[in-house]
């Protein structure tokens, strides 16, 4: 399959550097580490490496971490489920006419997950080794929109072609970064649990931790949890702990942290604060 | 509802701008307030100028408290998280 990114091209010559980009003058910088003082310069497709092809199929891994059972699903770019069109519903557009195309891979996750017995009421989901959001690229994947700019009533073909690109797009830059396709699930708490053992952690050396609302996504309108380390009366804020749409997730990503960097925090808190008094 | 749903149930209530502590005796709800006091700041520019300016300071305002979060958010939605 040819790349999507590139479209077999491999490399991008003569690309406008960035040292005369939004230039009047165009004048490049003369030793500029990109073009040498040329103003342009080459650039290896950084999604196929310069192969100019994608890979046709992605072997993605599920490991349940706590029994060590895992689950292979193979992602086929020739043999992708049948596209499926949603109307939207309570659209906020006059005509209500807001159509979507997915490839409705949710079901073949979910039966790879109960095959390693998890779900995201009893697990967490890890990707090199972070807690994530549990729904991330895993929800059945956009393929277009006529609201997107797309024809209302698209030729199945074009389809094809879309959802081709969508499943790329999805896990070939990580692939192309050398990263394997493998998520982990670990067993959770309870949310009373999680916030309990970080008050522990934070209490035992006399902070406290508090969390707040971050500013929505501009686009969407989404905002997430942030977890903050303060002081113990809370009127002091020292360092940001985590963040994620989810509540659970950020204060589990808010303890792993902590796990791993308290020690060091802790020094820079009390560094800093020994400065402030000799001011 | 459990402590997953209320914290949800906050977010929506009560917009953002809000802070929640963790306590020893549970959870405090607070917003920032714009006071009418101002602190002069100092800078160092890369030119080595010192540059001062004024910001204006907020101080932290306690609005609920309460030992558990669906607690807090009982509190909350019958307040108008106010």
């Amino acid at each position: 399959m040819v790349c999507t990114n590139c479209k077999g091209k491999k490399k991008f010559k003569n690309l406008e550097c960035w040292c005369i980009a939004g230039k009047k003058d165009k004048i490049p910088l003369a030793d500029c580490k990109m073009c040498s003082g040329k103003g342009k310069h080459n650039s290896t497709c950084p999604q196929c490496n310069g192969s100019g092809k994608s890979p046709d199929s992605y072997e993605l891994t599920f490991i349940n971490a706590d029994i060590k059972k895992q689950a292979v699903v193979v992602i086929d770019s020739n043999n992708l489920p049948s596209i499926v069109m949603t109307e939207g519903q309570n659209s906020g557009y006059p005509d209500k006419t807001w159509r979507n195309w997915v490839l409705p891979y949710g079901d073949i996750f979910k039966k790879a997950f109960e095959d390693i017995g998890v779900s995201e009421a009893t697990h967490f989901m890890y990707y090199r080794g972070i807690p994530i959001e549990f729904g991330w690229g895993f929800h059945d994947i956009g393929i277009a929109s006529n609201r997107m700019g797309w024809d209302a009533d698209p030729k199945p073909e074009e389809l094809k072609r879309l959802a081709k690109r969508a499943v790329g797009a999805s896990f070939a830059w990580q692939a192309s970064q050398g990263r394997s396709l493998v998520w982990e699930f670990r067993s959770r708490q309870t949310t009373e649990e999680l916030l309990d053992k970080l008050y522990q952690m934070v209490s035992a050396r006399r902070y406290g931790y508090q969390f707040r609302v971050t500013e929505g996504n501009i686009a969407t309108g989404e905002s997430g949890w942030g977890l903050w380390l303060v002081s113990a009366d809370g009127q002091e804020t020292y360092a940001e702990l985590a963040i994620a749409y989810d509540f659970d997730v950020a204060l589990q990503s808010a303890i792993e942290y902590l796990d791993i960097n308290f020690n060091k925090l802790d020094k820079k808190i009390k560094k800093l604060k020994a400065e402030q008094q000799k001011e | 509802m459990d402590a997953k749903q209320a914290a949800d149930k906050i977010r929506r209530m009560c917009f953002t701008e809000f802070i929640i502590t963790r306590s020893e005796k549970g959870y405090v709800f607070s917003r920032f307030v714009r006071t009418e006091e101002r602190r002069k700041m100092k800078m160092k520019s890369p030119t080595g100028e010192t540059i001062e300016f004024e910001i204006p300071v907020y101080i932290i305002q306690k609005i609920a408290e309460a030992t558990t979060l669906p607690e807090l958010a009982a509190k909350l939605e019958e307040s108008g998280c106010k």
